[in-house]
């Protein structure tokens, strides 16, 4: 099953590749990726991950833990799940 | 940005330019750090220049693994992040076994690395080498810094991420410019956030479940000691009167003698501890994490109990096992108020304490050799009641589990999560520079110590006081135990026959040694090793064919333990 997230970063350098190798190393394809600057100077990683056996309750946890993560959110679970480029007003949505 | 020169000693913190080495040092004594494991290099030179100004003394390790290990050890035991130090290319890269063994039994530490100047970085200049990128793993979090005036509130904030919460390792990459850079700007060093508050409402759903049980088992972790709760978690034992397994890493957790210590579960644990685990209604996990080790085949561990979780750590809550409770508040407060009474029966107490007694170890071992399990046992007697140990890894590191009396979790430095060969010397040297008062004694074996043994040449120089055992089997005594049980006896490059002379090398690092020939010795050797003064190495020859046991073969459950009366 496709898992849709979206992580709001820091700006610091490493976070995206941080998050990106944490979903590997934990067993996650990565299916679809989207970063794009967002309000407040972070940013915005949108992705698409599928575990046949890991749990992606846990990896929203072991993402949040993340020191650049501000927040992490499971936006869809189901076999379509997909990510598409967001506008500015989707991030004010995100940014809450 | 101008470059500051480097005789700025008289520039100690306020508005006047400091290098940014310098700040670093500054920030480095705001943060109370008393000693520094590190080796120096190109990259790293303009802080070593600086260290004059350090209150932390500096240790001059052999080899930069060795610095990782010990400030590693050093963070174990004081519950502060152990501080190493390397240069940029193969001094960072040195460190990763450290960092790693740091990061996977979270330990606090701040490693600092020396980098190329920010203009040579990403040409491929000489030692540069992208320790940023290679560590992301294995940290608990790491920067990299580009300016001279982040890195004093990045220190403080390195050493807030490494001490709090779980702990872990935390990197700061420092360019050389950045460090020979000036600064004007001073950062006050913030306060702590407070520690989360207990879970009502999850405290009170454990205690339903808790008064529920008839079989309740207390599965302990070394999360206990890291969140600093070892007196909170006895007294919930005491009041609970709950039968306790603890893992390697928390042994000492509630005292050995203890009538409600049932023993070490997993691969190398006690057979009534496993079998209560196996039997038990409820298990309460405080600051454990499921290790595969712990548990044997996962699908079969604990199969007829609900489960309390308590963790620091909320990603580790139903990460292996799901959690009817969990918990993840501040585990001192937790375990204060958890539980008023007894809970479980007395008939279950009785089983496991009876079977605990069935399967307590013998030390009446037949035959000539020295018998390792026995000696190990006597020399925790002898050594008293404050004193740390430190293990290598292998047979030997099960047999300090499994024997030796340890008082405390913060007293048995072993490597529980990387299992790090090479480790036992090193963190022998972290632990006495954080508990000079205690007796150190580093278990090692003839494998192990050859890992870093240039580290004997550290004990000498700064006369630390560090007893090490030398078990030594002529080989790579666990890889050949699983290769005569699960390879046909087929012995793959596990022979270390032609060791050299472990007496005659330790005194030519002018370390004090003594081979022990019989088993009649042994008293005599423990007490020649205790009375040294200064670092000795106790060589002990034993048997080649001696095993560990109990063993869980590997992908089996905990309730299938191979025994050594069946082989």
């Amino acid at each position: 099953m496709n898992h849709a997230m979206q992580i709001r970063l820091k700006p610091a350098e490493g976070s995206v590749i941080r998050t990106l190798g944490l979903a590997e190393r934990r067993g996650f394809r990565l299916a679809n990726i989207h970063l794009q600057d967002a309000v407040g100077g972070c940013q915005l990683l949108s992705l698409v991950v599928n575990s046949p056996t890991r749990s992606v309750q846990t990896l929203k946890k072991q993402i949040e833990r993340l020191h650049d993560v501000m927040e992490a959110r499971i936006v869809a679970s189901d076999a379509t799940a997909h990510v598409e480029p967001q506008r500015e007003p989707a991030l004010a949505v995100v940014g809450r | 940005m101008t470059h500051a020169s480097s005789s700025d000693s008289e520039t100690t913190s306020g508005s006047s330019p400091r290098s940014g080495a310098r700040v670093l040092v500054d920030a480095l004594n705001a943060e109370g750090v008393e000693v520094i494991f590190g080796y120096p290099g190109g990259a790293i030179m303009p802080v070593y220049d600086q260290l004059r100004d350090a209150e932390a003394k500096h240790i001059l390790c052999r080899h930069e693994q060795a610095a990782a290990i010990a400030a590693n050890a050093y963070g174990r035991v004081t519950r502060k992040a152990g501080v190493c130090m390397a240069t940029s290319g193969p001094g960072a890269t040195n460190l990763i076994t450290g960092i790693a063994d740091a990061f996977l039994d979270s330990a606090p530490m701040v490693a600092i690395t020396g980098q190329v100047a920010t203009s040579a970085m990403g040409t491929d200049a000489f030692q540069e080498v992208d320790i940023f990128g290679i560590t992301l793993p294995i940290v608990k979090h790491s920067f990299l810094l580009r300016e001279s005036g982040e890195i004093e509130s990045t220190v403080f904030e390195a050493f807030e991420i490494a001490e709090t919460g779980r702990p872990g390792p935390v990197l700061i990459d420092l360019p050389k410019d950045v460090t020979l850079e000036s600064v004007t700007s001073a950062t006050p060093r913030p306060p702590r956030p407070p520690r989360t508050p207990a879970d009502d409402t999850q405290l009170a759903r454990a205690e339903w479940l808790m008064n529920a049980a008839e079989r309740p088992l207390i599965y302990a972790g070394a999360g206990i000691a890291m969140a600093d709760a070892v007196e909170e978690f006895r007294g919930l034992v005491e009041r609970s009167r709950i039968p306790v397994v603890e893992t390697l890493k928390a042994l000492g957790s509630v005292h050995c003698d203890h009538p409600d210590f049932v023993g070490m579960l997993g691969m190398h644990g006690n057979a009534a501890a496993n079998m209560a685990v196996q039997e038990c209604d409820l298990l309460i996990v405080i600051g454990a994490r499921f290790d595969d080790r712990a548990t044997g085949r996962l699908d079969s561990f604990a199969p007829n109990a609900k489960v309390i979780h308590f963790d620091a750590d909320p990603a580790e809550i139903s990460k292996l096992r799901p959690a009817d409770v969990g918990l993840n508040g501040d585990l001192k407060e937790n375990l204060r108020r958890l539980c008023d009474g007894p809970i479980g029966t007395q008939a279950w107490r009785d089983i496991c304490q009876t079977r605990r007694k069935a399967h307590a170890p013998r030390y009446d071992a037949p035959g000539d050799f020295i018998y390792a399990p026995a000696l190990l046992r006597d020399l925790s007697i002898a050594a008293g009641e404050n004193h740390i140990v430190t293990c290598d890894v292998g047979q030997h590191q099960m047999w300090v589990a499994q024997h030796w009396q340890i008082a405390h979790p913060r007293a048995h430095l072993t490597s529980g999560g990387l299992g790090t060969m090479g480790f036992g010397i090193p963190a022998a040297i972290g632990a006495k520079y954080a508990r000079p008062d205690a007796t150190v004694i580093c278990v090692t074996g003839d494998g192990s110590i050859m890992m870093n043994i240039q580290e004997l040449a550290t004990l000498k120089r700064y006369d630390i006081d560090v007893k090490i055992v030398l078990l030594d089997n002529q080989a790579l005594g666990m890889v050949r135990q699983w290769q005569e049980l699960f390879f046909d006896e087929n012995y793959s490059e596990v022979d270390l026959s032609d060791n050299p002379d472990f007496a005659e090398v330790a005194r030519a690092f002018g370390v004090e040694a003594f081979t022990l020939q019989d088993r009649e010795d042994v008293a005599d050797g423990i007490e020649r090793l205790l009375a040294t003064e200064g670092p000795c190495l106790m060589h002990v020859p034993i048997d080649k064919q001696a095993n560990v046991w109990p063993l869980v073969p590997p992908g089996k459950s905990n309730a299938e333990m191979m025994m050594e009366s069946e082989q």
